[in-house]
């Protein structure tokens, strides 16, 4: 019974919608309640913000998703170099472009200029092109595609170097890519392209000793550089970024945790500034992310955890303890780092998070109530 | 369980595939369908500008199902390597992680875009540096580890997007 009530109802708001999508005759006893600033009832209802706005760097290009609004029949973006202040000046900010995206709820922008920061803002319009208010800006960077491997040695079936190409194993990973190409190691291992920036943002000079944040510029990703400059590995001795410091996986993100937060305050972590009686202070992923956004580290306040595939993307397959480039990202510990990203679980709970341990670069799942290092990211800005 | 195998067979539900993919929609896709452009056989990837194999070695395209069919191949590192012709390589370590799609399981691939992949083991050409291995991604939940280089894993063909 209870089951032909729900297909009544549904079939009865099919009925709804299509009248509803008729046209301006219709919506006089609807409307009344709702928004206040739709003074004309036969306009119909104004979209509102579009959520969950999300931009991820790709080649040239980004990817960009937000989720379905009420009311809206059509989306709109606009995308400038600079902070978008006014949606209805679009063309007036640099490189300021409308983009009209039709019924979709995602778009892949292409021809954008790669190591740029983009700034990008969303609307929702009705069937009367009338448009809701846009959402905040979120930033992304465009990249190259994807960092190489760094692995510039080839190999048979044993474990010592041959000269490549080897006629029974041809074609391998260090043949192609960027790394065979590479001239220059001093902005990184082999293909790698790094740019050393100091706690303002800006490039450091060749000859610092240290430097707060490293930007790739094939990915666009800026990345927290750890400190030890104490040259102690102990914790907490070299401020907001010490290298020893570790960390819980925490997130009440509920679109991305796998239903599960993790750990927001363990026994276990230790980290710079700790203080029992302050959440703040805190040594979880997310309390830190915090803490970097505050300080404004290399200029910037939307610092994150890397995903899973942003975190292998500076990998160093060349080498091991560690597995990444001493020379862009000193003091790394042969330790495992967390990804935001969840592990995949069957349930209503996903109790773990992938990690990469960089000893030797490979992927792991670990409870997130283990406590582990953390290395930020930032899409720019 | 032989009760539940014989409902499942009636269903359709065991008809060549073992079982079906699961994904979690509290996990942010890590490979949406917006991502990738599609041509027959092949795919390219907008984020990386990488042109795919929709299928796996040994598999065939069939446009009228837009499905893979066929027996996946099983080989050794040095024949994952001779797969490729013309500008197709077996991809590195990186490339390949870059089409996990890292909400799902049973196989962790974007099903679209890359249908009926296995839930196995598939090389790349990167070598593990500090021992006789080669690295592998594994799709059933989208791993990566190493693998002797004469165990038998699928492959996946890659090419650069420009060529």
């Amino acid at each position: 019974m209870k089951g032909f009530l729900l297909q009544t109802s549904v079939i009865a708001l099919g009925v709804f919608f299509i009248l509803g999508s008729g046209g301006p005759q219709y919506g006089d006893t609807a409307d009344d309640t709702d928004d206040t600033t739709d003074t004309d009832d036969s306009s119909g209802t104004t979209p509102g913000i579009p959520s969950d706005f999300k931009a991820v760097s790709a080649y040239e290009g980004a990817i960009l998703s937000w989720n379905s609004t009420s009311n809206a029949s059509s989306y709109e973006l606009c995308y400038a170099t600079e902070n978008i202040d006014s949606y209805s000046s679009c063309s007036s900010y640099d490189d300021g472009t409308l983009y009209s995206v039709g019924s979709s709820t995602s778009v892949a922008l292409s021809s954008l200029t790669a190591g740029q920061p983009y700034y990008i803002r969303v609307r929702a319009k009705n069937n009367l092109g009338n448009a809701g208010s846009a959402s905040t800006n979120v930033v992304v960077t465009p990249g190259l595609g994807l960092n190489d491997s760094g692995i510039t040695v080839c190999r048979e079936s044993g474990s010592v170097n041959v000269s490549c190409p080897s006629t029974l194993f041809p074609n391998q990973d260090a043949e192609n890519g960027l790394d065979p190409i590479a001239t220059d190691n001093t902005d990184g291992h082999a293909g790698f392209d790094f740019t050393r920036l100091d706690e303002d943002g800006a490039e450091a000079a060749a000859s610092a000793t240290d430097w707060a944040c490293a930007k790739d510029n094939i990915t666009g990703l800026i990345w927290e550089v750890k400190l030890r400059t104490n040259g102690e590995e102990v914790v907490g001795n070299d401020g907001l970024h010490d290298a020893d410091d570790s960390f819980t996986w925490y997130s009440t993100d509920s679109d991305n945790n796998a239903g599960t937060a993790g750990d927001d305050n363990s026994a276990l972590a230790s980290c710079f500034g700790y203080d029992a009686s302050d959440s703040d202070s805190y040594c979880n992923t997310d309390a830190f992310i915090d803490r970097v956004n505050d300080a404004a580290y290399c200029g910037l306040s939307n610092w994150r955890l890397p995903t899973r595939q942003e975190l292998n993307s500076i990998v160093n397959y060349d080498v091991v303890e560690p597995a990444i480039d001493l020379a862009i990202f000193p003091y790394t510990p042969s330790e495992v780092f967390w990804s935001g990203t969840s592990v995949y679980s069957d349930s209503s709970s996903g109790d773990q998070a992938w990690a990469t341990n960089f000893n030797y670069g490979g992927s792991t799942k670990v409870d997130k109530t283990a406590t582990h290092r953390v290395r930020l990211v930032s899409d720019g800005q | 369980m032989k009760t539940i195998i014989s409902i499942a067979l009636s269903l359709g539900l065991l008809s060549g595939v073992a079982q079906a993919q699961s994904c979690n929609t509290a996990i942010e896709d890590s490979t949406p369908d917006i991502r990738f452009v599609t041509s027959g056989d092949e795919v390219k990837d907008l984020m990386t500008n990488l042109t795919w194999k929709r299928c796996a070695q040994g598999q065939v395209w069939n446009s009228a199902t837009s499905s893979c069919v066929g027996t996946v191949l099983s080989l050794s590192w040095s024949q994952a390597l001779s797969q490729g012709t013309g500008d197709w390589r077996l991809p590195n370590i990186k490339e390949l992680l870059s089409i996990v799609e890292i909400s799902c399981s049973a196989p962790a691939i974007n099903e679209t875009i890359f249908p009926n992949t296995p839930d196995d083991y598939f090389w790349t050409s990167s070598p593990y540096i500090n021992n006789a291995q080669a690295w592998l991604v594994l799709f059933e939940d989208g791993n990566d580890e190493g693998g002797s280089k004469s165990n038998g894993n699928s492959v996946r063909l890659v090419k650069d997007g420009d060529s």
